[in-house]
């Protein structure tokens, strides 16, 4: 499909509109903080009681499909229009830090339009003073960056076989690494200070589904994840405000974690007694804690999907890419892992026979994917393959195929990639 | 049937297979699933109950065992979906006819003399596919069929109360992404904000030609 073909005209005037509104908004919000400036103690918070916002929030408007695609690549192939996902492959993420066109896709509900001038973030619950916070209250504490990775947990999902229900991204379709501007959800959560007894920090997004019976998106994280100083309220990626897409005007971020773990459109923060309870947390992103056979019920004792396994893939060269004899191919990847770090790569030209190490850039970022790289002269000629296995610092190494379970979680099989070698 | 009405409907109009608009933007790519269910028993209640909120590619490109199946739509009923109890058991069997996988991972074979679904009628100007095209992506005919009640008013009920009058288009087109209700009882249309101006325009145009 190309470029052209996905973008008519109705979606260049909502793209233009759209476009017009958001430069205002960015006017409003002002430019992100410059990123990249080192963690520092956040200033002392200006004021106790911030001033509210003009008038109650109204219920948000919805973006529609064409002007949220119109800020993307037409490699970032749609899974689902309602709702909306959708995602490039591996040889289509050949970055360090995934950039926003290239950034995958995936609502529950419909993309809220949120005004910014009058949104709030509440935080409550188990906490010594409930905050009311507008973006502003928020650009006044320290902003930092980071690279990050965010991967939903369905990622890979139709490798698996047979294929389960839910959103069908492909085998290297569902993840990104952007750089997020934000602050530190621990400095909000200090400023309101946890009680004892707080177990979760729940958040609450703004989207809505077609219907009124439908839930709105809720999930919490353990509050040792939450306090964790590189767990953020994101207000930018890639050094500009959010896109409604992805949030805008804030969104949590949980490093490492299921993309579910990071709310878009974020309104509230709870601190919780235990686990939230609710269809995000109850029904869907859980993982059997034994291996079921493959068509098998979730078990009533599975556990919430949390950090991601091992994993990697080849960004280059392009499935089914064609190569001269004699030319060295400057093959690449990505590996990355939830909550430890990566060891080693290892690539195979014999579909696992032997292996050998692929050369692995420093480390940068905690949570930032790693580039690993190896250049290859093929000795023969004719159609041959290239797979990688990421090996992290626990010892985890990726399997071939993983574990099968009832929702398609946490596919980290080895990645395999084939190329055709000319006379 | 809500489908075979669209689709005579359009009869006149190029009748095309679903893939012919492969081509079309924002729809899925080649070798995408159909974009409306199998007629069969029990895809009236199917399609009300789920297409409202998913296009049908969710389910036309899936393949479930039964239990599964059964777990999806009582996940689904959490997540919102409309179904009363007694609607899941013909929800689930259609699906299953349909839509089902053997134990082998193989997919299930259809129940004899199942015609594959098609959708009628291509280029539509001013909308950013075709309207069937988008009918099928945002459910419409779910609740909607051109010459009789549904859940909703027919099409022809629609044309014949607003498309007389002068802001009858702009009207209707609101209400098609805003939602609505009282015009025509109780029974509230969801909105369907994620349609475009442009697209609600054309199927008003549709509709109100169905007179």
């Amino acid at each position: 499909m190309s470029e052209q073909s996905r973008r008519p005209v109705e979606a260049l005037e909502v793209l233009h509109s759209h476009r017009r509104a958001f430069i205002t908004r960015i006017a409003q919000v002002g430019a992100v903080v410059a990123s990249g400036s080192a963690m520092r103690p956040g200033e002392a918070f200006a004021q106790a009681a911030p001033a509210a916002p003009a008038g109650p929030p109204e219920a948000p408007g919805s973006v529609p499909n064409p002007a949220v695609l119109a800020g993307k690549d037409a490699v970032v192939r749609l899974h689902s229009e309602r709702p909306l996902t959708g995602s490039p492959i591996a040889e289509h993420q050949n970055f360090l830090v995934t950039p926003t066109r290239r950034m995958f896709i995936r609502n529950n509900l419909n993309t809220p339009e949120v005004d910014a001038s009058r949104h709030v973030l509440t935080v409550r619950g188990l906490v010594e003073k409930e905050l009311t916070l507008t973006l502003d209250d928020l650009r006044r504490m320290t902003q930092w960056s980071q690279v990050g990775m965010l991967e939903c947990a369905g990622s890979g999902r139709t490798a698996f076989r047979p294929t389960p229900r839910g959103t069908t991204w492909p085998e290297t379709g569902g993840m990104g690494c952007p750089k997020w501007n934000g602050v530190s959800l621990a400095e909000v959560l200090r400023l309101a200070g946890v009680k004892s007894g707080a177990a979760h920090v729940a958040f609450f997004g703004l989207d809505r589904g077609p219907l009124p019976t439908v839930p709105p998106v809720v999930r919490s994280i353990p509050v040792s994840k939450a306090l964790d100083r590189h767990t953020m309220i994101a207000l930018g990626m890639n050094d500009e405000p959010l896109s409604p897409i992805h949030g805008f005007p804030m969104r949590s971020y949980a490093p490492g974690w299921v993309g579910s773990a990071s709310i878009k459109w974020l309104s509230a923060i709870e601190v919780l007694p235990a686990p939230f309870k609710g269809t995000y947390m109850d029904d869907s992103y859980r993982i059997p804690l034994r291996p079921v056979a493959p068509g098998e019920s979730m078990p009533a004792d599975a556990a919430i999907t949390e950090d991601w396994p091992v994993k990697s893939m080849i960004t280059f060269p392009a499935q089914n890419a064609r190569f001269r004899a004699g030319q060295s191919i400057p093959i690449e990847g990505r590996a990355w892992v939830g909550e430890s770090a990566i060891r080693r790569v290892d690539l195979s030209f014999d579909e696992g026979v032997t292996w050998q190490r692929a050369g692995l850039d420093r480390r940068g970022d905690r949570y930032a994917w790693r580039r690993f790289s190896m250049d290859y002269v093929p000795e023969k000629t004719g159609f041959q393959t290239v797979l990688a296995r990421a090996t992290d610092d626990q010892g985890n190494v990726q399997p071939f195929i993983p574990a099968w379970n009832p929702l398609g979680y946490f596919w980290n099989g080895v990645h395999r990639v084939g190329f055709m070698v000319e006379v | 049937m809500a489908m075979r009405s669209l689709l005579a409907a359009g009869a006149g109009g190029l009748a095309v297979l679903w893939l012919a608009l492969a081509s079309a933007p924002l729809t899925a790519q080649e070798g995408a699933p159909e974009a409306v269910l199998f007629p069969g028993p029990g895809v009236e209640l199917t399609t009300q109950r789920c297409v409202v909120c998913h296009e049908a590619q969710h389910i036309t490109r899936t393949r479930l065992s039964r239990a599964e199946w059964v777990d999806n739509t009582m996940m689904m009923i959490k997540r919102g979906a409309p179904i009363a109890p007694e609607e899941i058991a013909p929800i689930v069997d259609y699906l299953f006819a349909f839509y089902g996988r053997n134990d082998d991972g193989s997919a299930r074979a259809r129940p004899a003399g199942a015609q594959t679904p098609v959708l009628a009628g291509a280029g539509t100007p001013g909308a950013s596919r075709d309207v069937p095209a988008l009918m099928a992506a945002y459910g419409c005919t779910g609740c909607h069929a051109v010459d009789r009640k549904l859940v909703g008013p027919s099409f022809r009920e629609v044309a014949e109360r607003f498309g007389k009058t002068a802001d009858g288009a702009e009207r209707v087109a609101r209400r098609i992404r805003e939602g609505s209700v009282g015009d025509w009882g109780p029974l509230p249309m969801p909105p369907q904000p994620t349609i475009t101006e442009a697209e609600a325009k054309a199927l008003v145009a549709w509709v109100f030609a169905q007179r």
